[in-house]
């Protein structure tokens, strides 16, 4: 019944194949993942063992190196575990659900004993003109502040009230000088009118009264003008004072601009966590915003599917999967942050390309520890009609040095060195924040 | 000369005249048919594909089939898009599926595409009576007309037009 001429050759080469990828597929993409790094980042990039299961689609790769190209001697980052798990199914539909993902043991610029620098092999990546794109990037970044700069000067009072004058007195006195010609020629006629010599005196009678009526017209003209003139004498004294008032009010706007400068959030955490936490904060707070950049607000269009037959319907977990859906990430290592060494842990859970879909919120916890302790929590939800932001981060036993707030010799506060706890819950939704920022301090 | 209509009539001659059993005949012509009328390009398709070439059955009427029933296949599709559509949207049968979409390799048959699905019930459905009409028709009008083509040798004409068809195309 059953044809094994055919069968039996297929049987027999499916199973080499199936040999062929058991025994070579992790050396294989052992070689292709550092060759391509090493293309990549024209550095070293080794890998001490790698591990691929195709039927639970997880790559695993231990003592992960990547040297710096601009430090040969140190390494990029390195860890000693990467872990991957897919889910195979959504892979089959052309969806990547990245199950778990892990590094772990991460340390950043950590030194090596051998040099990283690769020798070039002729198809290296083609290298980048630096001084054209520095120079692409300053010009449209000059073009930027150009527009900015003048944004913010069309915005001033002052200016405007500038530009509107410098329209209306031009006219003004064009207007003024048409008068003052017309009034000219005017008296050159009667001029002309009086030097006449008649011829009897019925012609005498009829020029004098004439002259007499031309001077009339004269005179009412030349009164207009003088109210005229008086009328813009007034109105040089207003707009002087509208003038100086728009610069009064122009000036205080920008000391207002000015003043928001302390606020900035590198004043504020610097002010408020000094120097040591400072910098730790702001890394932490470039994670989170780094993976809010990551979260479309919006799911990318699907297009047009085109004609197929049929429709696909989805079952189980697959009906609500995004196109792209990272469950659950972490790492954790070593960070150096100033002079202290730091271990931390980075979590996120939910990232995907559309949050509706998956309906729930990214989470992302960083926790830092070390001579402090730091733990943020950020729940970015985007399965709503408006973006929400919670963030909510706790830094108890800060060491705070003595401080200065305000001018010495003026209004100044002096605090003790002690210990500090600082606790802060923020709400961000759509433009509006709201939330508590709380700072303790024993002694003050 | 067109080689898209002797390459079929050539296939029917060389079936109708193989001597080749119609159990095997029949065999060929309803996998054939079940082939032909599921879509392409999906796990389901390759291993009725594997299957058809695997089993002892005639294999000319399982090429005769799967030509014929690919081209009248797209004329089924409202019915099977609703047959597969009522068959995956039955709550009844929602476990089934959901538990089948977690199997590995499962999304690859295609088998939660209502037109995929409608087609292969189709197909099973149509197999019996298919085979049994194939199995009957074969056993009674399979010599005469066999007998009547080797008369008129029919292949040997078929091949030569083939071949100046070939030859004269551009």
């Amino acid at each position: 019944m059953i044809r094994w001429k055919y069968l039996a050759p297929r049987i027999v080469l499916l199973l080499l194949a199936v040999a062929t990828v058991w025994f070579l597929l992790n050396p294989g993409l052992k070689y292709l993942l550092e060759r391509t790094g090493r293309k990549l980042l024209s550095a070293k990039v080794e890998i001490a063992r790698l591990h691929t299961s195709l039927w639970h689609t997880r790559l695993q790769l231990d003592g992960l190196r990547v040297a710096d190209p601009k430090a040969p001697m140190k390494n990029l980052f390195e860890a000693d575990r990467v872990e991957l798990v897919l889910d195979p199914n959504a892979l089959l539909r052309g969806r990547y659900v990245v199950r778990r993902a892990q590094v772990r043991g991460l340390r950043l610029g950590t030194p090596r004993e051998v040099s990283g620098m690769v020798e070039e092999d002729g198809w290296g990546l083609p290298q980048v003109d630096a001084e054209r794109l520095a120079r692409q990037w300053f010009e449209r970044f000059s073009l930027l502040a150009k527009q900015q700069i003048e944004q913010e000067a069309n915005r001033l009072e002052s200016v405007r009230l500038v530009r509107e004058m410098a329209q209306r007195w031009p006219a003004e006195y064009e207007e003024l000088k048409r008068r003052a010609e017309i009034l000219k020629s005017k008296a050159e006629n009667l001029r002309e009118l009086c030097r006449l010599t008649p011829q009897n005196p019925a012609e005498a009678v009829e020029n004098y009264r004439r002259v007499i009526d031309e001077l009339n017209r004269l005179y009412d003209e030349i009164a207009q003008l003088r109210g005229q003139m008086e009328h813009i004498g007034t109105q040089i004294q207003r707009d002087q004072q509208a003038l100086a008032q728009a610069q009064q009010r122009d000036l205080q706007r920008i000391d207002r601009l000015l003043q928001m400068d302390p606020l900035s959030t590198e004043g504020l955490s610097q002010l408020l966590l000094g120097e040591e936490v400072g910098p730790l904060a702001r890394r932490v707070a470039g994670w989170i915003a780094w993976v809010q950049q990551r979260i479309p607000d919006e799911p990318a269009s699907a297009g047009n599917p085109g004609p197929q037959r049929g429709i696909d319907l989805l079952f189980g977990p697959a009906a609500n999967q995004p196109q792209w859906l990272v469950e659950s990430i972490l790492f954790d290592g070593q960070l150096q942050c100033g002079s202290q060494q730091l271990a931390f842990t980075a979590a996120a859970d939910g990232l995907s390309s559309d949050a509706r879909l998956y309906g729930k919120p990214v989470v992302v916890k960083v926790s830092v520890r070390g001579r402090m302790t730091l733990a943020a929590i950020a729940e970015l939800d985007r399965t709503g009609p408006e973006p929400v932001t919670r963030i909510t981060v706790n830094c108890p036993g800060l060491v705070q040095p003595e401080r200065v707030l305000g001018k010495p010799g003026q209004l100044a506060l002096t605090v003790s060195s002690g210990s500090a706890h600082l606790w802060a819950s923020l709400e961000l939704r759509g433009e509006t924040i709201s939330g508590q920022l709380l700072l303790q301090q024993q002694p003050v | 000369m067109q080689l898209s209509w002797i390459r079929p009539a050539k296939l029917v001659t060389r079936v109708l005249t193989e001597a080749a059993s119609p159990r095997q005949m029949a065999w060929g012509f309803a996998l054939g048919m079940l082939l032909g009328l599921v879509p392409k390009g999906n796990l389901t398709a390759v291993l009725l594909s594997v299957l058809l070439l695997s089993l002892n059955v005639n294999l000319a009427a399982g090429v005769l089939g799967t030509l014929l029933f690919s081209a009248v296949s797209p004329v089924f599709d409202p019915l099977t898009h609703r047959l597969g559509y009522w068959l995956l949207a039955s709550h009844p049968l929602e476990p089934l599926w959901a538990g089948l979409s977690q199997v590995p390799l499962f999304p690859w048959t295609r088998l939660t595409n209502t037109v995929v699905l409608g087609n292969l019930v189709l197909g099973l459905w149509l197999f019996f009576p298919v085979w049994w009409g194939v199995h009957c028709a074969i056993r009674h009008g399979q010599p005469v007309l066999a007998e009547r083509l080797r008369r008129f040798r029919a292949m040997q004409v078929l091949g030569g037009l083939e071949t100046v068809a070939r030859w004269r195309q551009p």
